[in-house]
């Protein structure tokens, strides 16, 4: 096997969903002359963004104030976010959603013509800008128009295999295009990772199967690192076979209820109910069923039935054929069985608020980042916002890093190139025993019941023991399919290195952390530690494979964190 | 319970084609994106087809299940297979690269024709970002069925005029230019006129509405092509409001 084309940009953009879209937009409005490439590992509207449902936050609204929804991230977050990365990111949300207004977003629209905002949870008042149920396809679909509209250059299927990464800058972007197994090389001066997240580890998941963290595993692997990476966030409503119901829908007034009719969320957060954030109703809802209370198909209910028909239709519509065509129920007549589902991945490759990693050149936004604004635990409506505001931030700092610095040293490239072909090349041709989708599933069996909702240190480490296990088998792995065109068993064997990438760091950086914030709830450990634990895990990889983990504070600005977290 | 799926194979872009049998344990809720997966893990590692999201939004999944174009995410197993062997081809109208993934550039470049993007006024463009444009619930409405298209090519696949005539653009891109068409905010309406008025356009529907009965996200490409033909003062055709036979939108009916 050998490299086939060879490609010139100043910008590569792995990844094609909402973040790496507004950045290529961004850049082909503001910046024109910088030559910019877009690859993808599926046609850019197949991006996992277009799944999302329920809406983007902004404080737009007259009697509203970018500082409270500030405040509001930032206690969600459990006080693990940056505060100056949470102010740009509040304080920019007006712009993010008028400018995708003016990109063509059809936003829904209350009686006076301005945007509608429903609420979401965590928010103390409506901040949740919508279209309909479907705001990440409308949004998705809208960027990539306006992508069409200012000629970026896309790469679609293309499977990154290698970033090319020499003294400490990068190079380029190996990869293989998928329909026709060719290799290519995208050589650049600067590189936006936007790969979105890794939901896939755990299997089950509302997440896509594309959501392998494969521009997290690249970026580690070429010498950056991951932060907070034992953050998962775990969406309380989802059907039982992992497809998302959006928080929207408690938003337009829906109920949980358990298998006695109670709604149970009383007992849980009296104030927020069914709106309090998302870790702490996904455990009020999983610890009903574990202690009795749901129902028999092992689900608690969402129960839609007293809005109406005539609602749903308006501002649900897409949930009510999802639970049609996936669960078999109507939500006008019956409430929809939901339980926990992984969503959502806090942790990511660490950047700073410029979206740069510590290698130069290397920038990474969207979820497959971490700024960090979201902390321990995500609001709804902030991914989207993040996708936006931070996919424009990196198009005027990359372009700025371009201006500062020179083209970078080739002079090892070829031999880079030669080195990881072999690899590459060793990978494909290899002999051995083992099973990508055995060795898949087994993964996910240990990260579901190790890494969950529920979390204590026996069961973390002997997950630790199983996942180290399991990428040591990787190296025996046979790729069965020997055609390159289209080949399903080579980009899932690629997928599954990725993932046990992050498994196991993942597993690494949720051992140590003796505490429960956010998404990482400790048995053993069920409170807030803010005097030991109030800082970022960093997981950093040695070319031989080995993990290392270090802290770094978070950054407070002007808000203390709280010892108690209550909704 | 066992099932058998019929599926068309082909190992490379304009090599031969064959069919193959595969027999899969099915259960309650499976689906055909599910008997694919089964296929490749356990069966044939060489199967090809494409899948992403497996909740019917992102479009990849496409293919035609007993002749008829409809997503593989949502298509349950265990209904069909009470009859007998299930059928499974790729899409039509688009070349097929392998087994039942096609070359979508034909579709790609129907979609780009129609300038598929909304097109302001520079100044209105320009305008600091301090303001959205107010949309009264009518425009809204109007465009409502435009933006739940998820350029699945179902349509595309089984249009008997777009097989009949390449240059035509298709249901999917007809939505698209309805899209904007109908958007108060857009200022390229003479132009998209002009486009739908010609050879290739809008008006080159035959009315056949397949469009309408596979779409999975019930758009009904048709009623939103009869709706421009309307604005060009061209004769409508009533079928897309009551068309021939709909098995896929749902049990209820919007408005």
């Amino acid at each position: 096997m050998h490299i086939s084309e060879y490609h010139d940009h100043d910008i590569v953009i792995m990844g094609a969903g909402l973040a790496g879209l507004s950045a290529a937009l961004t850049m082909a409005e503001k910046h024109p002359t910088i030559k910019v490439a877009v690859l993808s590992k599926v046609h850019p509207l197949r991006s996992h963004s277009g799944a999302a449902q329920g809406g983007v936050n902004a404080a737009v609204a007259l009697d509203d104030r970018w500082q409270d929804h500030y405040y509001d991230t930032v206690k969600g977050g459990w006080f693990l976010g940056d505060q100056d990365a949470v102010e740009i990111l509040t304080r920019q949300a007006p712009e993010a959603v008028y400018a995708l207004d003016r990109w063509g977003a059809k936003f829904n629209r209350s009686a006076d013509g301005a945007f509608a905002q429903r609420p979401f949870g965590g928010q103390r008042r409506n901040r949740t800008c919508y279209v309909a149920d479907k705001t990440g396809h409308a949004m998705l679909n809208t960027l990539y128009e306006q992508c069409i509209k200012q000629g970026v250059q896309f790469y679609n299927e293309w499977y990154v295999f290698s970033l090319i990464v020499d003294k400490g800058a990068l190079l380029g972007f190996l990869g293989c295009q998928v329909g026709s197994g060719a290799i290519g090389y995208f050589a650049c001066r600067a590189g936006l990772v936007a790969t979105g997240g890794a939901g896939r580890v755990y299997g089950q998941s509302s997440n896509a199967l594309i959501n392998t963290g494969d521009g997290m595993s690249l970026c580690l692997r070429a010498g950056a690192q991951l932060k907070d990476i034992e953050f998962f966030q775990i969406h309380p409503t989802g059907l039982p076979n992992g497809i998302l119901i959006t928080e929207g829908a408690r938003g337009e007034g829906a109920t949980l209820v358990n298998a006695t009719g109670e709604r149970f969320m009383q007992r849980y957060a009296p104030e927020f109910m069914e709106l309090a954030p998302r870790d702490l109703v996904s455990r009020a809802i999983q610890t009903e069923i574990n202690e009795g209370r749901g129902l028999a198909d092992g689900c608690v209910r969402l129960d839609l039935t007293h809005l109406g028909e005539k609602r749903i239709n308006e501002r649900l519509s897409q949930i009510r054929d999802i639970s049609i065509n996936f669960a078999g129920v109507d939500p006008v007549h019956e409430p929809i069985p939901v339980r926990p589902t992984v969503h959502y991945t806090m942790g990511g490759i660490d950047v700073n608020t410029d979206c740069a990693t510590k290698i130069n050149g290397l920038y990474a936004a969207g979820e497959a980042a971490c700024v960090s604004v979201h902390g321990a635990n995500r609001l709804g409506g902030n991914s989207l916002l993040e996708t936006i505001v931070f996919g424009r931030r990196a198009a005027e700092t990359m372009p700025t890093y371009l201006t500062d610095h020179q083209t970078p040293d080739r002079v090892r490239e070829q031999t880079l190139l030669t080195e990881t072909m072999e690899q590459f090349t060793t990978l494909f041709d290899r002999e051995g025993e083992e099973h990508t989708p055995t060795l898949r599933r087994q993964m996910e069996e240990t990260m579901v019941a190790d890494f969950g909702l529920f979390r204590e240190e026996k069961r973390m480490r002997a997950g630790l023991d199983r996942i180290e296990n399991l990428a040591a088998r990787f190296a025996k792995v046979r790729v069965r399919d020997r055609n390159l065109v289209f080949n399903l068993d080579l980009i899932r064997t690629l997928e599954l290195r990725a993932m046990l990438d992050i498994a196991r760091a993942c597993a690494m950086a949720s051992l140590p952390r003796a505490e429960s914030r956010g998404s990482h709830y400790r048995l053993d450990f069920p409170n807030l530690d803010n005097h030991n634990f109030l800082k970022h895990s960093l997981i950093a990889r040695s070319p031989a494979g080995g993990l290392t983990l270090s802290y770094r504070d978070v950054t407070i600005v002007d808000t203390k964190p709280l010892n108690e977290i209550k909704y | 319970m066992k099932v058998r799926l019929d599926i068309f194979r082909q190992k490379t872009a304009g090599g031969d084609s064959y069919r193959q049998v595969f027999e899969i344990e099915a259960r309650p809720g499976m689906v055909i994106l599910d008997a694919f997966h089964a296929i490749q893990e356990e069966l044939d590692p060489t199967f090809a087809y494409r899948y992403s999201c497996r909740g019917a939004i992102c479009g990849s999944c496409a293919v035609r299940v007993n002749g008829a174009a409809t997503l593989a995410c949502k298509t349950q197993l265990l209904p069909l297979a009470e009859k007998e062997t299930i059928v499974v081809d790729p899409l039509a109208n688009l070349a097929v690269v392998k087994d039942l993934i096609c070359e979508f550039a034909p579709f790609w470049e129907a979609y780009d024709k129609v300038q598929p993007f909304l097109v302001r006024e520079k100044e209105q463009h320009d305008q600091k970002l301090t303001w959205e444009d107010t949309m009264t619930a009518p425009q809204l409405d109007q465009l409502d069925r435009s933006i739940d298209c998820i350029k699945c090519a179902a349509c595309f696949s089984d249009c008997p005029k777009r097989a009949a005539d390449p240059n035509f653009i298709g249901p999917a891109a007809s939505v698209q230019l309805y899209k904007f068409f109908f958007d108060p905010r857009d200022s390229s309406q003479a132009w998209r006129a002009g486009f739908a008025g010609a050879p290739g356009g809008v008006v080159d529907c035959d009315s056949h509405a397949n469009c309408v009965k596979v779409c999975p996200k019930d758009v009904r490409p048709l009623r939103a092509i009869n709706f421009i033909r309307k604005e060009l003062g061209e004769v409508s055709d009533d079928r897309a409001e009551h068309p021939p036979c709909c098995p896929h939108p749902p049990p209820w009916v919007r408005r």
